[in-house]
């Protein structure tokens, strides 16, 4: 596998104007600022310096370029393998009620034979993500795993694109599958927070709106907890996510508060919390999310076992951002930290990751996580 | 920057004084403590927070779980997972225990009572081991008396568990009082025989006591449906019950049934059954509804049959009496009571009101001279002096005249002693054979005085029979007809007149006593049609073999009569040779006559078909050309050519239908048709013509005419046309008026009138007869005017006539015309009509445009100039095109590459185009059948057969579509894009072969693509 990356800023440029995979690269991650990736101009640009790639990326709440959050900018990845194929499809979504379709239509897209790992790009605001994994993954074989994320915009949450093919659009939802017994492929989601509090059972919610927890409404609740903090809603929401568990098969995930609405009572999370599971508060600090960040590294690294990751693509929640501040790119340097200097590290802030916890999990939509993805290619 | 946080501005200020000493890197670093500092406050705080919160809520919980624990009266344990009590709340059943101070740091299982202990211990362990609720209940003595208690096991964290022992002696007590009750009336209702059964009608459940199923030989598991038990009702007492349970179930009645009637049993056993229910309502009004019907069965099955019998054994004793024609009588001595059937007083003349009974009335009507021996033999039999009594006597007729009676009688009843009590009689009517027996007395004495008279008579009759056989035998010798007399038995023949043996060319001897079919008539021994197969031979034509073995026909009629006595046949006949042979030649005549019609029809066919072919290179060449830049001049020769080219081909359409007519082999195709959408279409090609002519042009429709008619548009348009085009043919200034309008209406029938009206020369009285008529023009300068057949309007009239209407005209000579015709029309539901689909079908790109992926048409074609023709239509509509010449070529080039559509010609060289279409169909059914991936391709027909069959023809060989020749380049276009988009089923299901391939044929129509 060889690999290389330009960064493009309005300031400066193209980072550098020759490249070497040219024509032989087969893949190229596009992950920027809205306002650059809709230039058709740039894009043109990008597919000229690689005519044959499969060319796809988002728009971004931060671009990530080996242990650097870039804001503005375009990160190109452009990989060529040697053993490995891949391919891609791509969906429109004009409703987030039709997520679920659409995950299916897009597997129904993609050539499933010898597949070996999809990753999965899509709109962050008009699409249901959990719905759309699951649709997804329905579809896929057994043992293919999916991971990816849900394109950002900035700290606005306005307006995502996807980027395929030649167009950068609203409403789309693109993947690349990897095909090759040569691929080797790891992945690690971790958030870094801790629960607190007592657990209470959701008592009532519907799709992505939490109304009440033990029968109490779930904003009060919420307000109660937070205290004094509860002033700086709805973005200090972001600081306090939720753990939602299902008792079934006792597997959590995190979820981000979207929106409040003070009159029902009610919260809007970036993903489904389902009525009977249980809730818990979640908290954490910079030494946490840090160490989750780590984490997810450590458990990508240990499927690879031995094999050096080659490409890391990193997915992490623009809510870390707003914990982490000044210290985001020390997450980073901790991923660095467990893949050693060689391995290439792209990636961008998103409106939620998606992966399996571990690989014996289902995939599913987080978020407030670190999501990494290793891929190696290896000698048969 | 923010105030330090106060921790470290202090540390900072004892290290380093002020902040302001700092570097600026050692600064940064500073804050960034600060920030740590700032964090692990807000994290502190917020543990704090949901700690307080938590023991707020924990505490809370507690005391809401301890107000509960004392609101109920129930018992409450805490105990370990041994048993033992850690806690304890003592309510009304803690007496079965001990007092709540002496409970706790004991065992429950202590519990006085052994069977509970035990039971205590089961559900202990229970509870220990699957982690879920478990409970017991038990009698237990009490200081109260006997309590019934219900405990309840619930687990707890730290495989504790939690108890509540709850007294329920007083819903035991009542359940246990119910159980008996309803075990007394099951009791009861086993005993009674009576089934028992409840209708609940909200839920539909039935149910039935075991009795009831009894009844029905259903076991106990049977499911009870209203369907099943319908199922078993005898069917002459279905109506009955259905009637019986419309009354019951009816909310305005009082909810009574009451039904005898059979059911019939799975094993065809029969059973009669007395069904009483009630059916309960609820609501009132109209939102009364039925709740439930319950009732009781009783088996009356036995009952039933000793009815039968019963009422068996006396009809079938009134029968025999009747058919015995006697009447009957009882007497019962010691009362002197009677009875008599209405025979017995009927045979006297008398009916029930007229008819005294009793023994005086019988003695009464006796006559005179017979009442006392009658009277002493029925005494003489009472005293059993005799063994039977049996009298003839006489009795009076109500009308006065005198019966003969055989009166027999026995004593049915005595006493102990002996004595008769009741005797049982009949009375049978035996006057005629009385009469008779009188007569045959009489009839002897008479006989005698009349043989003697006879004897003289016979010797005058033996003189006058000689003189009429001589009669006879002169008739038989000249009648001009041959006449044979033949003794049936043994089929000789006795007599034949010279006629006959002229007809047979023989002489008397050779015919008289020999068996008549040798000659006449030969038929098998034992075949004769009269003596063996009992047929009347009636002018009957039959066979007669001469001397010669020539056999000529002849005519004959067969009359068995009676010759000196004895029962002979006679049979005449006359030769028919002649009539025979006219007939024959009559035949001939005409089978000559429908084969010359039939190769008219043939002709007809061919003409067209060979006139078409041409044509349709001609027109087809036209419209290519039209596509071309031409100069103004040549534009104007080509339109004359287009123009010259539609008028040959109304000639001939004219030809065509005018021989259809002249066969009778007109048909219409009525469907639902858009009348308005036809009337302005048809209208727009002659508006456009009469404003080239400088002529005013106006269209008048009737609002009220209904817009869907069902009537044959096709066929409407062209009377139309027909009327439009001689309008505007023969008006050269002025104007032409289409006027349609309402003018009558009844129902769903509407009759609507179509006129046509011009300015033009008018048309004389005497011209006017001729008009409808065929091959008539005004006069005949007018054909050499503005050409046409002649045939049109005769044409119109009879199309006309077989839509039910009539056709007129109003003229005068110079004064214009109007053409008229009327036709009661059937309103159609919009819906209904194919036209309603049509524009959805036919879609937006009515120019066709080169598609992204253009489709693939094969074309079989042998005509060079009609291929060439279609192949430029095709590709026009943004097809691509392979051709070929023939059926073989089309079946090869089909197997071998993916066509998306196939224009077939009919008629070509080798395998025409019906073959070749079975033979692809045939490929697709076995494709299909094999479970390949089968499509059928949809195949159009393309022929200049325009003769009536001729589409069915197609469809039926397998064909989707039918275009006729000459090809109009609009329909190829449109049947085209209709067949590209609408296509065909895309795959067949295994072995559905041709059914669904005729489906789909029947929906189309040769318009092509007009339908859905």
């Amino acid at each position: 596998m060889k690999t290389e990356q330009r960064i493009g800023t309005s300031a400066m440029g193209w980072s550098s104007s020759v490249t070497s995979l040219g024509s032989s690269a087969q893949l190229v991650l596009v992950f920027g600022v809205r306002s650059r990736l809709e230039q058709p101009d740039r894009r043109e640009e990008i597919r000229a310096a690689y005519p044959e790639a499969l060319m796809l990326g988002c728009s971004t709440a931060g671009e990530i370029y080996s242990t650097c959050v870039m804001n503005d900018s375009l990160v190109v990845t452009a990989v060529s393998f040697e053993r490995v194929t891949v391919s891609g499809a791509c969906v429109r979504i004009n409703q987030a009620a039709n997520s679920h379709d659409a995950g299916r239509r897009l597997a129904a897209a993609l050539n499933l034979q010898g597949l070996a790992h999809v990753f999965v790009l899509s709109d962050g605001l008009q699409v249901n993500g959990s719905e759309l994994v699951q649709g997804l993954a329905s579809q896929l074989p057994p043992g293919v795993a999916i991971t990816g994320g849900l394109s950002g915009d900035g700290s606005d949450f306005k307006q995502t694109c996807v980027l395929w093919d030649g167009q950068a659009e609203p409403g789309l939802v693109a993947a690349v599958g990897f095909y090759g017994a040569a691929l080797k492929v790891g992945f690690g989601s971790m958030g870094g927070w801790n629960a607190f509090g007592p657990e209470r059972i959701i008592t009532r919610s519907e799709g992505n709106v939490l109304y009440t927890l033990d029968d109490q409404r779930a904003l009060d609740l919420y307000k109660r907890f937070l205290g004094e903090h509860a002033a700086g809603l709805p973005a200090m929401a972001l600081h306090f996510p939720l753990a939602v568990r299902d008792p079934e098969t006792n597997t959590a995930v995190v979820r981000t508060v979207l929106a409040v609405d003070e009159a029902q009572g009610s919260m809007t999370f970036a993903g489904n919390v389902s009525q009977n599971h249980h809730a818990r508060l979640m908290k954490s600090n910079v030494a946490g999310l840090i160490d989750g960040a780590v984490g997810a590294a450590r458990a990508g690294q240990s499927l690879l076992g031995a094999t050096p990751a080659q490409l890391a693509l990193l997915v992490s929640c623009v809510g870390r951002r707003l914990v982490l501040k000044q210290r985001t790119e020390e997450e980073l340097e901790g991923v660095r930290t467990v893949l050693g200097p060689e391995t290439v590290l792209a990636g961008f802030y998103s409106y939620g990751e998606i992966s399996p916890l571990n690989p014996s999990t289902r995939c599913e939509l987080h978020n407030e996580t670190m999501t990494i993805t290793l891929l190696s290619e290896v000698d048969p | 920057m923010n105030e330090l946080h106060t921790l470290l501005a202090r540390q900072v200020k004892r290290y380093f004084g002020s902040l302001e000493n700092l570097t600026a890197e050692c600064r940064a670093f500073v804050c960034e403590v600060d920030e740590a500092y700032r964090e692990f406050d807000t994290n502190h705080g917020m543990l704090e927070r949901a700690l307080e919160i938590s023991s707020e809520e924990h505490m809370q919980a507690n005391a809401q779980m301890r107000a509960l624990l004392e609101a109920f009266p129930d018992l409450y344990f805490h105990l370990d997972a041994q048993g033992k009590i850690l806690e304890c709340k003592t309510g009304s059943t803690a007496a079965a225990f001990q007092s709540a101070q002496t409970l706790v740091g004991k065992f429950i299982q202590a519990v006085p009572e052994l069977e509970v202990a035990r039971k205590f211990q089961a559900a202990i362990e229970q509870v220990g081991r699957t982690r879920c609720p478990a409970s017991l209940d038990y009698w237990i003595m009490t200081g109260a008396g006997e309590e019934y208690h219900e405990a309840r096991l619930v687990p707890l964290p730290r495989d504790e568990i939690f108890v509540v022992v709850r007294d329920i002696t007083e819903r035991k007590v009542v359940e246990q009082r119910l159980r008996r009750s309803e075990e007394r009336l099951q009791e009861a209702v086993q005993v009674s025989n009576i089934g028992i059964f409840e209708h609940d009608h909200q839920t539909d459940t039935i149910y039935w006591s075991p009795e009831q199923r009894k009844s029905y030989g259903w076991s106990r598991d049977e499911p009870v449906t209203i369907e099943k038990i319908l199922q078993y009702v005898h069917p002459e007492d279905g109506e009955r019950i259905a009637e019986a349970i419309h009354h019951a179930h009816d909310p305005a009645g009082d909810g009574r049934y009451d039904v005898e009637h059979r059911i019939v049993r799975r094993d065809g056993t029969i059973r009669w059954l007395l069904t009483r229910s009630q059916t309960f309502f609820e609501g009132e009004g109209p939102a009364r509804r039925l709740i439930r019907t319950a009732g009781a069965v009783l088996d009356i099955t036995g009952r039933k049959r000793i009815e039968e019998a019963l009422s068996l054994s006396v009809d079938r004793f009134t029968s025999a009496m009747e058919a015995a024609n006697d009447g009957l009588w009882d007497f019962h001595l010691p009362t002197g009571k009677s009875y008599f059937s209405a025979r017995y007083y009927g045979m006297l003349g008398y009916d029930l009101e007229s008819f005294l009974p009793g023994e005086e009335a019988w003695l009464n009507l006796i006559h005179p001279d017979d009442r006392e021996p009658t009277q002493r033999k029925f005494q003489a039999y009472l005293q059993n002096e005799t063994d039977s009594y049996e009298a003839e006597f006489r009795m009076r007729h109500k009308a006065g005249h005198y019966l003969w009676i055989l009166s027999r009688g026995k004593v049915v009843r005595r006493d102990a002693q002996g004595r008769s009590l009741q005797v049982v009689g009949t009375h049978s009517d035996i006057t005629a054979r009385k009469l008779a027996e009188e007569k045959v007395v009489q009839a002897r004495d008479e006989l005698e005085v009349k043989v003697q008279e006879r004897t003289r008579e016979l010797s005058q009759v033996n003189a006058s029979l000689r003189e009429s056989e001589e009669r006879a035998r002169n008739i038989l010798n000249n009648v001009q007809a041959g006449i044979v007399v033949v003794d049936p038995v043994t089929h000789e023949v006795l007599e034949a007149n010279p006629v006959a043996l002229s007809l047979l060319k023989r002489s008397r001897e050779e015919v008289v006593g020999r068996v008549c079919h040798n000659h006449i008539c030969p038929a098998d021994r034992g075949q004769c049609p009269v003596t063996d197969l009992g047929r009347t031979v009636d002018n009957s034509e039959r066979v007669l073999v001469r001397a010669d073995g020539t056999s000529i026909p002849i005519l004959k009629t067969v009359v068995p009569i009676t010759l000196g006595g004895r029962p002979v046949l006679l049979e005449s006949f006359v030769d028919i040779t002649e009539r025979k042979q006219a007939q024959t030649e009559l035949e001939q005549a005409k089978l000559a006559a429908e084969v010359a019609s039939e190769a008219k029809s043939r002709f007809l066919a061919m003409m067209s078909h060979e006139i078409r072919t041409p044509l349709n290179g001609v027109t087809g060449v036209l419209h290519l050309l039209q596509k071309d830049h031409l100069t103004i001049r040549q534009q104007r020769w080509l339109d004359m050519a287009s123009t010259s080219a539609g008028t040959l081909l109304s000639v001939i359409n004219d030809i065509l239908d005018f021989s259809k007519v002249e066969a009778g082999k007109l048909d219409l195709n009525i469907e639902p048709t858009d009348l308005l959408a036809l009337v302005t279409d048809t209208a727009t090609g002659f508006a456009e013509r009469a404003a080239a002519r400088g002529l005013a042009w106006n269209l008048f429709i009737d609002p009220r005419v209904p817009c869907w008619v069902v009537t044959d548009g096709g066929r409407l348009s062209q009377v139309l046309g027909n009327l439009l085009g001689n309008a505007v043919k023969f008006t050269d200034a002025g104007g032409v008026d289409l006027r349609v309008a309402l003018q009558t209406e009844v129902n769903d029938i509407t009759a609507v009138r179509f006129e046509v009206t011009d300015t033009g020369e008018g048309v004389s009285p005497e011209q006017q007869g001729r008009l409808f008529k065929p091959f008539s023009q005004v006069d005949s300068s007018t054909t050499r005017r503005h050409g046409g057949t002649g045939l049109g309007l005769g044409i119109c009239k009879h199309l006309v006539e077989l839509m039910g209407g009539v056709i007129g005209v109003q003229t005068a000579v110079g004064q214009g015309s109007t053409f008229w015709f009327e036709l009661p029309l059937k309103k159609a539901n919009a819906a209904a009509g194919p036209g309603a689909v049509t524009n959805a079908a036919v879609t937006t790109n009515s120019t066709p445009s080169a598609s992204p992926n253009p489709r693939r048409v094969l074309l079989a074609e042998d005509n060079e100039i009609n291929q060439e023709l279609a192949r430029e239509m095709i590709q026009f509509a943004g097809c691509e095109c392979d051709c070929v010449v023939n059926g073989q070529e089309a079946v090869r080039a089909v197997a071998g590459k993916r066509y998306d559509l196939l224009f077939m010609d009919c008629m070509m060289p080798g395998m025409d185009g019906y073959s070749a279409t079975q033979a692809i169909r045939a490929e697709e059914a076995r494709q299909a059948a094999t479970g390949q991936t089968a499509r059928r391709l949809p195949i159009i027909a393309m022929t200049a057969n325009a003769m009536e069959g001729d589409r069915e023809k197609c469809l039926a060989a397998g064909m989707d579509d039918y275009l006729s020749k000459p090809l109009d380049p609009e329909k190829v276009v449109k049947a085209i894009q209709h067949w590209l988009v609408v296509g065909c089923p895309e795959a067949l299901p295994a072995g559905s072969g041709n059914e669904t391939a005729l489906n789909g044929a029947s929906t189309t129509t040769t318009t092509g693509g007009v339908t859905a």
